[in-house]
């Protein structure tokens, strides 16, 4: 009994929305709060790697010149959000020697889901 | 466009049947109650050095995960409060977490503490939204907030916030006596950088506020923020709207999209600094419904919040004889005190007696 309750009145929001034209009644913000997000965004992760597939860790990986970066951790592992859909990715080695010395990598990456995983292989400074 | 009273009273039975429904889709986590201001009309009356220490966000995070169960995570905001949220190092960390389980997330920032580094990291994270506190130009704001350098940071934080086309945000004005006659420059001042969507408020008669006279809005000040509202909102410049703090009877629909709705405990729920749980965390801490420390999130949310859902209970002191009730359910959840023996502020009130 309690579902088809429940069912009747997600029947008469959707009629609500229907015919409030917008979602505006269903959009809304706690008065003390954010705005809803409702953007899309892409989840970018991968590890980075040696030739010989050890993780390196402290390579800055960035995109577009933006002002967004992450270090990979100990496992090699990096990962952001984004909103674009191409990215010009950059690997870099920032640490000097203490992890090592690597080359930089870029990359330019079309992005056609929300989840993109991207392993990255370095290779060593002569 | 149907008659007011027609789409009002759809409105009525649009707001029963999302009472009824509840579903959950606005989380405040109250993750800190540190604070880098001491702004004269907090509501949460933080400070530097709190007592109750920051909330280990596993903690949290292991009280919200059953929610992923009964709902589409995606569909949930959770809305990172204080305090100031950017006073926890872990934040960007907290919020990736929160993103990687589907969950929206933004803050709500004093902007102190914003820079060009933080706002990478949180991007990076995931973060969808932000809300900046802005009261004004530099000497009314830094009077708020109780810090000459408050007005510069926050201004800095706005730069960085408006250049991301990735964020939903807006710039948030607690309109006080100090502030009320510059809002139309502040208006020009808010265009010339970019914003657009600001958010207006009144003060609360709560925490620190509640001392303070001097910023509570006169009637005829009312009647000039509603005017002022109406106005920006007709030359469509920005998106200019009263907050959803009050009814406010004839101006309903006109200062903002949609009519009054006070969503605590029907769409709104929170995790305080102590781990209760309750709505708004600006809502008197006698409402609390429960506490993640020992009980289940999602039963306290399906079975308790009867006090928010059902607000009969309102029909008391000045709100008793009140034959607009029926419109504003009681008004807004923390402008009642835990005696619940009448609102502390009807603002429709206010503006019914200041007619001509």
């Amino acid at each position: 009994m309690e579902k088809f309750i429940t069912k009747k009145r997600k029947i008469l929001r959707n009629i609500f929305r229907g015919l409030s034209l917008t979602s505006i009644a269903f959009v809304f913000q706690a008065c003390y709060g954010i705005e809803r997000d409702f953007g899309n965004d892409i989840l970018v992760e991968g590890v980075v790697t040696t030739r010989g597939n050890k993780p390196i860790e402290g390579i800055k990986v960035s995109y577009d010149n933006s002002l967004q970066y992450e270090l990979t951790d100990s496992e090699g592992k990096y990962s952001f959000y984004t909103y674009k859909a191409e990215l010009n990715m950059k690997f870099e080695d920032i640490d000097s020697i203490q992890n090592g010395l690597f080359l930089p990598q870029e990359m330019l990456v079309h992005i056609t889901a929300n989840r993109v995983k991207l392993n990255v292989k370095l290779d060593a400074a002569p | 466009m149907l008659p007011h009273k027609i789409t009002q009273y759809l409105h009525n039975i649009f707001r029963k049947n999302e009472t009824n429904l509840h579903i959950l889709n606005y989380l405040f986590w109250e993750c800190t109650q540190r604070c880098n201001l001491h702004c004269l009309h907090c509501g949460s009356d933080c400070i530097a050095d709190a007592k109750t220490p920051d909330m280990p966000f596993e903690d949290f995070l292991q009280a919200i995960l059953p929610l992923k169960d009964a709902y589409e995570p995606d569909s949930i905001t959770v809305a990172i409060t204080g305090g100031e949220p950017l006073l926890r190092k872990d934040l960007p960390q907290c919020g990736k977490t929160l993103r990687k389980h589907g969950f929206r997330w933004g803050i709500v920032t004093n902007g102190y503490a914003y820079n060009a580094e933080i706002h990478a990291k949180l991007l990076s994270a995931g973060m969808g939204a932000v809300t900046l506190s802005l009261d004004g130009f530099e000497e009314s704001h830094n009077w708020l907030r109780a810090n000459q350098n408050s007005f510069s940071h926050a201004v800095k934080a706005l730069d960085l916030i408006t250049s991301s086309d990735r964020l939903f945000y807006d710039v948030v004005t607690c309109v006080h006596q100090r502030n009320i006659r510059e809002l139309e420059s502040f208006k020009e001042f808010l265009i010339s950088k970019h914003v657009k969507a600001w958010r207006l408020f009144t003060i609360a008669p709560i925490g620190r506020a509640a001392a303070r006279s001097e910023l509570r809005l006169t009637t005829e000040d009312l009647h000039f923020l509603m005017d002022f509202i109406a106005k920006a909102r007709a030359d469509k410049r920005i998106d200019t709207k009263f907050s959803c703090e009050a009814y406010v009877g004839n101006y309903e629909t006109k200062v903002r999209d949609c009519y009054f709705f006070c969503r605590a405990g029907i769409n709104i729920a929170s995790v305080l600094i102590d781990g209760s749980i309750s709505a708004c965390p600006n809502i008197n801490r006698h409402f609390v419904q429960g506490n993640i420390y020992r009980d289940a999130f999602l039963d306290v949310w399906h079975k308790r919040f009867e006090v928010m859902r059902n607000r009969e209970w309102t029909k008391t002191g000045i709100c008793s004889a009140c034959k607009k009730h029926k419109y504003c359910n009681g008004g807004a959840m923390h402008l009642w005190n835990e005696q619940q023996d009448g609102i502390m502020l009807c603002i429709n009130k206010e503006l019914s007696a200041g007619k001509t």
